[in-house]
């Protein structure tokens, strides 16, 4: 009945509801979904994680498009007028798109992250960039063998294929590489 | 065994080859492309429930919700027998249901807890926005910060770490420096009003 203590996994992000993030706590991992004025909680359990899987999403290009035009336009108009204040205010209104863009570029492609237990498929809304997935996985996956044993590569890839297989999954299937 | 894991996109199982690889490949039915991971508690069998056994002879010792069946471990929590069935295990510790839900009600078992208030927010919220609307409702929201502040203070906090105390601390400056500027606003009216104002430290000349 003891109170675990949290350390910071990578990801900050967004979901509807408010901003989230990922704790790693003793035995689990912790989803914060923030609500304005309640915060509601999704563990789990390192030796309950049957998997994580990661989708690329368009969100972080279409964010791109919106504060690309918006600075275009903006700029855009800011060189067509002739009055200089006027200009002036229109660069002003156009330098926050310009540095929303910046950011969004810096920050890197976006994804999706899905953690899998026997139970339920959770997005991870805090885990929203592809670079901060990949530090995710680095801290959470060695956590998740070490709670659940390490079984014999070969039997596990042909446990899994044989799971797979089961549903529908083509065996012969070779999936092309889209890059890491 | 547990069903397959699928694309999240459109819900076909995904092929074993890309659990091999640490790049993304593309699904075989939408083509998104994905990176998946599986782990050993995915071949895992799902853990089959147990009914408790039942008393065969009278010196064996009974679960205190079940009579007929024989204790198994004792709670850790209240020292009653439980049965199998009423046996939970959480954190290597063996509860019974009462337990469990007595520490889930006064928020002790915080790995049960699902949700909790932000007391710290709605402090902040009632101190920051009417003052922002207008000065008139920090009248009501300045006292019912302070309050909401002062009763936050003790109440469960967060469970993942975050600058509870510093919010409500926040909150009820916020909520002074409200009355503090519509008391200086009261005053200020009183002398453009050209009244005695309350404070005044000269004596009035009785005539």
């Amino acid at each position: 009945m003891k109170l675990s203590s949290y350390t910071k996994l990578p990801g900050r992000g967004w979901a509807w509801t408010g901003p989230s993030r990922v704790w790693l706590g003793e035995d689990h991992v912790l989803l914060v979904l923030g609500q304005v004025f309640f915060e509601s909680y999704r563990r789990f359990f390192l030796k309950d994680i049957q998997a994580v899987i990661v989708r690329r999403t368009h969100t972080g290009k279409t964010w791109s498009g919106i504060w690309a035009a918006g600075l275009l336009f903006f700029a855009g108009i800011a060189a067509l007028v002739g009055d200089r204040t006027a200009a002036l205010i229109l660069l002003g209104i156009a330098t926050p798109f310009g540095i929303a863009l910046l950011i969004n570029v810096l920050l890197g492609p976006t994804c999706a992250c899905y953690v899998r237990t026997a139970v339920q498929t959770e997005r991870l809304h805090a885990v929203s960039r592809l670079r901060t997935t990949r530090k995710f996985m680095a801290r959470v996956e060695p956590l998740v063998i070490a709670a659940q044993g390490e079984l014999p590569a070969e039997q596990f890839a042909a446990d899994l294929a044989s799971l797979q297989f089961q549903a529908g999954a083509p065996l012969s299937y070779a999936p092309p590489v889209l890059g890491s | 065994m547990s069903p397959p894991v699928v694309c999240p996109n459109c819900s076909a199982p995904i092929s074993p080859a890309q659990f091999a690889t640490a790049q993304f490949t593309a699904c075989g039915d939408c083509g998104t492309p994905l990176l998946a991971r599986a782990f050993p508690a995915l071949l895992r069998p799902a853990p089959q429930g147990v009914s408790g056994e039942r008393i065969t002879d009278s010196g064996q010792a009974a679960c205190f919700y079940h009579p007929h069946k024989t204790a198994h471990v004792p709670c850790d929590a209240c020292g009653r027998f439980v049965c199998a069935l009423c046996d939970v295990e959480l954190h290597g510790q063996h509860l019974c249901p009462a337990c469990i839900e007595t520490g889930r009600r006064k928020g002790s078992l915080t790995t049960l807890e699902s949700r909790r208030m932000l007391w710290d927010n709605v402090a902040l919220a009632v101190a920051v926005l009417p003052p922002l609307l207008c000065l008139w409702p920090a009248i009501v929201g300045a006292p019912a910060a302070i309050f909401l502040a002062i009763f936050g203070w003790r109440k469960p906090r967060s469970v993942a770490p975050r600058f509870t105390r510093l919010r409500l601390t926040l909150a009820i400056v916020v909520a002074v420096l409200a009355l503090v500027g519509i008391g200086a606003l009261i005053y200020f009216l009183k002398q453009q009003g050209g009244g005695a104002t309350p404070f005044s430290m000269e004596p009035t000349i009785q005539e």
